[in-house]
């Protein structure tokens, strides 16, 4: 193939990497491509800070309804929207189903599982040695008419669909045109452990995170990471709903 | 006779693949040793003006000087942010330590080890990646700010310096790192 140079348009030798005719660099430069993801992983991150923050302010207040739950939600969902319209196209191919084997498929269910009952055990252990506090999320989704179905809909439901979608979608997009994989992996699941607020859960969430950043990389789609999410997230519901049923006290949540 | 100009003809072809040989030989890149075709005037792989001026050539080497002191500007900007990821690594294991002994609570210590650790790890590593690494660093700085404001709102105000200049080091060494990659 012959190519030519887009300053001189003199004909230029496929490894050049200058135009012998003007002296012009002739591979394009990167950067604009580079910087433009940095600024938008910085400003996707800054956004979720900010959106924290006034969520906090909102959960503050002792009375928290239904309504403004689904607001907080909605929000989270649509900034989630948002910046993933920058890199709608390359996005919207991850949703396929192309290499997704039954060996994937098998992981995917079993490890979850194996998940979901040794973050139980160990977490709910050190959560109530150390702070002497017990994360059952059932407890806030009680007071609620049909508290099972909003505690299935906002823990189970959503997280899967809309975190994978920005962490496993957008942000790793956006790190791999400056990273290598591995190095996407371990960042986008640091991000994933950071944005959980808790620096405890680092611990574990790290590790879950790099699984689900591998399984993006390896089958090229979010669905595998949103089944994995999604059984991990049910099972770990569905313990804490057992424990509420069979709390002498939850009477006093309702 | 015709068997003289059919000599003719090829002794003129062999003169003729003689001549394009020679016509595309190359010279010798002074500063790469790489080749140059006779017809070019700059190098292919560095882009001096083999066949330019003397006064582009001194302009090539001005330029080559100015784009070392810049990598080398770079690069001490990013020792900086990672320097800076150091001493926050210190100062999140030492109020630890303080918290421990003052409030004799040992979640603080446990949380400001695992935040110490976080950020050694990520100064190490930014080494070897420093853009990504000094990212990683910046954003779980601004947590640790966020999180500790929402918590001691009283706190946001304490060392506002100091946090001004890790933020400012962070930002310029992330930079760096952008402009070192595309050098």
């Amino acid at each position: 193939m012959l190519l030519s140079c887009k300053y001189c348009s003199a004909p230029v030798k496929q490894h050049a990497k200058y135009c012998g005719g003007c002296g012009k660099a002739i591979q394009q430069s990167k950067h604009g491509i580079e910087s433009k993801s940095v600024q938008l992983v910085i400003a996707f991150y800054l956004t979720f800070l900010l959106y924290s923050i006034i969520a906090f302010f909102i959960y503050k207040e002792d009375e928290i309804t239904l309504q403004t739950e689904i607001i907080i939600e909605s929000i989270f969902i649509v900034l989630t929207l948002f910046f993933s319209f920058f890199d709608f196209k390359k996005i919207l191919a991850l949703y396929n189903v192309k290499y997704i084997s039954w060996q994937s498929m098998i992981f995917g269910i079993v490890f979850p599982i194996f998940t979901a009952i040794v973050v139980y055990i160990f977490v709910e252990e050190i959560n109530s040695l150390l702070f002497d506090e017990s994360d059952n999320i059932f407890y806030e989704y009680a007071a609620y008419n049909y508290p099972l179905f909003w505690a299935l809909l906002f823990t189970v439901v959503f997280p899967p669909i809309f975190e994978e979608l920005a962490f496993r979608g957008f942000l790793f997009n956006q790190l791999r045109n400056f990273a290598n994989p591995w190095v996407t992996i371990i960042a986008t699941a640091f991000i994933f452990a950071l944005v959980h607020f808790s620096f405890l859960s680092i611990l574990w969430i790290f590790p879950f995170g790099m699984v689900l950043g591998y399984l993006r990389y390896r089958y090229k789609t979010l669905w595998l990471g949103m089944l994995v999410h999604f059984i991990h997230n049910l099972l770990v519901l569905m313990i804490d709903y057992y424990y509420f049923q069979n709390d002498p006290f939850k009477d006093l949540f309702l | 006779m015709s068997s003289f100009f059919y000599g003719l003809f090829y002794i003129s072809l062999f003169i003729n693949w003689i001549m394009e040989d020679l016509l595309i030989a190359s010279k010798i890149c002074s500063q790469c040793n790489s080749e140059i075709e006779l017809d070019q005037k700059y190098c292919n792989d560095c882009g001096y003006p083999e066949g330019g001026t003397t006064q582009e050539q001194s302009g090539f080497h001005a330029r080559q000087v100015m784009k070392k002191r810049g990598q080398a500007e770079a690069s001490s900007l990013i020792k900086k942010g990672r320097n800076s990821l150091f001493v926050v690594a210190a100062i999140a294991f030492l109020s630890g330590l303080y918290y421990f002994f003052k409030l004799d609570d040992s979640s603080v210590l446990i949380v400001n080890s695992i935040l110490s650790i976080s950020y050694l790890l990520l100064g190490f590593w930014s080494q070897k990646r420093p853009l990504v690494a000094l990212i990683l660093g910046l954003l779980v700085y601004l947590t640790t700010l966020v999180l500790n404001g929402l918590i001691e709102p009283e706190t946001i105000y304490k060392g506002l310096l100091i946090k001004g200049f890790i933020i400012v080091y962070l930002s310029k060494g992330i930079n760096s790192a952008l402009q070192l990659r595309n050098a």
